[in-house]
């Protein structure tokens, strides 16, 4: 049953042709399909079009009857399903175990790196995550993982590989039917793309783990921020203002990098920093939302908007503009690339107001292309100003090959951008395919990020099969293509597969 | 008071009481009444909650079931519902949430917290598809005619008298361009459902049965959906712990998704 695009976390669309399902003349056979006494039909091929005698009697399944029974107010009355037994009836949160290996296969990219990463990497997780209530206006919301992994060429040690994330843990009540306030390490997370978010503002160095290229699983694997933030309601908006706390940290504590405990606070909240986030309510078709954002120095603003088109189509915006540093700026902060090397690479050593956009679609075939299966496609386009020109990529690729940088510095300006989750060049395109249930329970997703400037691709595909009632098992293959002197084609680790498996209780 | 005055006055009181009755009878007997009528023992006409079983069985065994909990609510500006769907079991999937607000519809990940836009195409995927749990009024979204009177087998195999209605509609975005709905000509119960496609295919069939007391009326308890595409396919919606509930007009927003809590 596909029920809800479940696997919708992977999404899609792509273009056009829409106006192929509109406007269609109403079917001539309609009338046709009467309501005679036939047998059963639910035997033999498709039926249909233009077949008096289909579907004319309900077919035998199990049902509640019509008399004698509790009546339809009354909770687990006759006609609800038979549930199995779940460890969730007991407890309030819901709990998932799982394993991952990841396999890696490398290459010497044009600009050297010294960075030794792992031929395999394996995982073991158990997690905790749910947004019960405690009473009608006290909720909790929880999202705990541990974690142990162990990888090639590594000695394994249980308090250096095993860590607790708190990634999510804040208490929300509800003064009034009109405002609730929230408070603790929460992930804020914004944005209609589903490629790239401008408007995420708590993305930078938010990843505990990266399993895959996928924004949506990453966002699944990120520490949330310390937060104090309230929602007004009303008929007409919704307004969402919230204060990060920069927290005064020092590293070997629990608060930031200690074996096991450490939380990672001086990645998430390293500056105070506040937000509003205005929604209205009941627009016709059109859904919007304006984002102010304010961090010393820092202060941006942003929106995003998206609507449909037609049955088939949705088409969205975002757009967020901040004065900062651009990604080479922040990077060189210390001074390590040569000046002429960083001038090259559109280094100022000032803020400017940049910005971010990401501009895409949703696209589902029509059903008289593909029938009920579900099937979409997502095309995104990305503009990072904040980013490399294709001429300050060459730059990059001239300056790493001829020595006149440390590859060190060069390759810190990647990382950073890695950590910042942001497109490394400034123009970028992102598609992504998804086809849920493609046989029985096997869904299949596949993502695509192309750099135009310089034609090279990073794709990933996966397969995830349901197991059981509350288990997954997937397979995810990813393949980095392009010339040597390309955004994608110049990465060290080009391809690699993983397998993973887990179980919900 | 005169024997003639007492009968008129007899006289103006029947007409006082009987009127609105009549009035009634009179709307139902078109096909816009009759719709209306069908529509409110369909969904109970007030913000409620209802837990609905989605059990699929493929040639008559059973292959899955999910439960949801959908909120519903009338919007004030048109009167269609709001709806907005809670995923409960699978566990795996518990937490994951379907906002439908006319042409707007979202889907939640609590795990990713993201809500990712829908396009309308997407409520009609799977069998017992995201349009079916959702909350409608056909009358608001359809345009309605009577087509005749027939008999109809119904949930419960049996024959009874029915009006046939055809409606047709009104914009690009409802989930099927067209439905042939049988109503119950003796107390205005929806019977069976076609749903078809922009290009006339038959989409679905659908049996509503297990007719119970629910806030106030008469209504399904269950709905039987074969697939058109493939009959073999069916998926039956079980509702369950109908109440009314208190729902904000703000919960139907994207932003307030992540602070959903079940009630």
């Amino acid at each position: 049953m596909t029920f809800l695009p479940l696997i919708l976390r992977r999404f899609v669309a792509a273009p056009v042709v829409i106006c192929a399902t509109m406007g269609v003349a109403p079917p001539t056979t309609m009338a046709q399909s009467g309501a005679t006494d036939m047998p059963p039909v639910l035997e033999g091929p498709p039926v249909l079009e233009g077949s008096p005698n289909a579907l004319d009697v309900v077919p035998d399944v199990p049902g509640v009857g019509t008399s004698g029974e509790p009546d339809g107010e009354t909770r687990q009355g006759a006609g609800t399903v038979a549930h199995q037994p779940s460890l969730r009836a007991l407890i309030p949160f819901r709990l998932s175990v799982g394993g991952s290996l990841a396999l890696n296969a490398y290459r010497n990219p044009v600009v050297p790196t010294s960075r030794a990463e792992p031929d395999w990497t394996q995982r073991f997780d158990l997690r905790m995550s749910g947004h019960p209530s405690v009473t009608d206006r006290l909720g909790v919301l929880a999202n705990l993982r541990l974690r142990t992994s162990m990888a090639d060429n590594s000695d394994y040690a249980i308090d250096r590989n095993s860590h607790l994330d708190i990634q999510e843990l804040a208490v929300d009540y509800r003064l009034t039917d009109w405002l609730t306030v929230e408070a603790g390490r929460i992930n804020v997370r914004n944005g209609v793309a589903t490629g790239f978010n401008p408007t995420d503002w708590f993305k930078n160095d938010s990843l505990v783990v990266a399993d895959s290229f996928d924004v949506v699983d990453r966002r699944e694997d990120r520490l949330g921020v310390l937060v104090a933030q309230a929602a007004l309601h009303t008929d007409d908006l919704v307004l969402i203002a919230g204060w990060r706390p920069g927290l005064d940290t020092s590293s070997g504590t629990w608060l930031t990098d200690a074996d096991v405990i450490g939380q990672g606070f001086d990645r998430t909240n390293s500056t105070d920093a506040g937000y509003l986030k205005l929604t209205p309510v009941g627009w016709e078709n059109i859904s919007s939302t304006i984002n102010l954002f304010y961090e010393e120095d820092q202060p941006g603003v942003g929106a995003e908007v998206s609507g449909v088109v037609s049955e088939s189509l949705v088409l969205f915006a975002e757009w967020f503009g901040q004065w900062r540093h651009s990604i080479v700026d922040e990077s060189n902060r210390s001074g390590a690339l040569p000046k002429a090397v960083a001038s090259n690479l559109g280094a100022t050593g000032q803020r400017a107001f940049l910005n971010q956009v990401a501009l895409g679609l949703t696209w589902s075939p029509p059903t008289d292309w593909v029938g009920t299966e579900d099937i979409s496609l997502t095309a995104e386009y990305h503009y990072n100003q904040a980013g490399l020109s294709g001429e300050e990529l060459d730059a990059w690729f001239d300056a790493g090959v001829s020595g006149a940088a440390a590859p060190g510095a060069l390759w810190s300006i990647r990382a950073l951008a890695s950590t910042r989750q942001e497109p490394l060049s400034q123009h970028q395109v992102f598609v992504r395919l998804t086809y849920n249930d493609i046989v029985d329970d096997v869904n299949l997703s596949a993502i695509t990020f192309v750099s135009p400037v310089d034609a090279s691709v990073l794709s990933e595909v996966s397969l995830d099969a349901e197991v059981f009632t509350n288990g997954q098992i997937s397979l995810s293959v990813f393949a980095a293509a392009g010339p040597e002197r390309s955004v994608f084609g110049s990465l060290s680790n080009n391809s690699g597969c993983k397998l993973s498996v887990s179980y919900s209780f | 008071m005169t024997t003639t005055s007492f009968k008129r006055f007899a006289l103006a009181l029947m007409i006082l009481v009987t009127a609105p009755s009549l009035l009634t009878a009179a709307h139902a007997a078109t096909a816009e009444g009759i719709l209306e009528a069908a529509d409110v023992i369909r969904n109970p006409q007030m913000a409620f909650a209802v837990d609905v079983d989605l059990i699929a069985y493929e040639d008559g065994r059973q292959t899955d079931s999910t439960r949801v909990t959908t909120f519903s609510r009338k919007d004030n500006r048109d009167g269609q519902f709001l709806t907005l769907v809670h995923i409960n079991e699978p566990v795996r999937d518990e937490g994951k949430l379907l906002l439908r607000d006319g042409n707007i519809l979202w889907f939640y990940d609590p795990a990713s917290k993201a809500s990712v836009r829908m396009s309308p195409r997407q409520r009609l995927l799977g069998n017992a598809s995201n349009g079916d749990v959702i909350t409608a009024n056909f009358a608001l979204d359809y345009t309605v005619s009577l087509e005749g009177e027939e008999d109809v087998v119904d949930g419960d195999r049996q024959t009874r008298p029915a009006y046939r209605l055809r409606l047709v509609s009104q914009s690009d975005i409802t989930p099927y361009q067209e439905i042939l709905l049988w109503v119950d000509r003796n107390n205005s119960r929806p019977l069976k459902g076609q749903f078809f496609s922009r290009s006339g295919r038959l989409l679905k069939v659908a049996w509503y049965r297990g007719w119970k007391p629910v806030l106030g009326e008469t209504r399904p308890t269950e709905v039987v959906i074969a697939d058109g595409f493939d009959p073999s396919q069916v998926t039956v919606m079980r509702m369950s712990n109908y109440r009314p509930e208190d729902l904000p007009l703000s919960w139907f927003s994207n932003s307030w998704l992540p602070r959903f809590r079940t009630p």
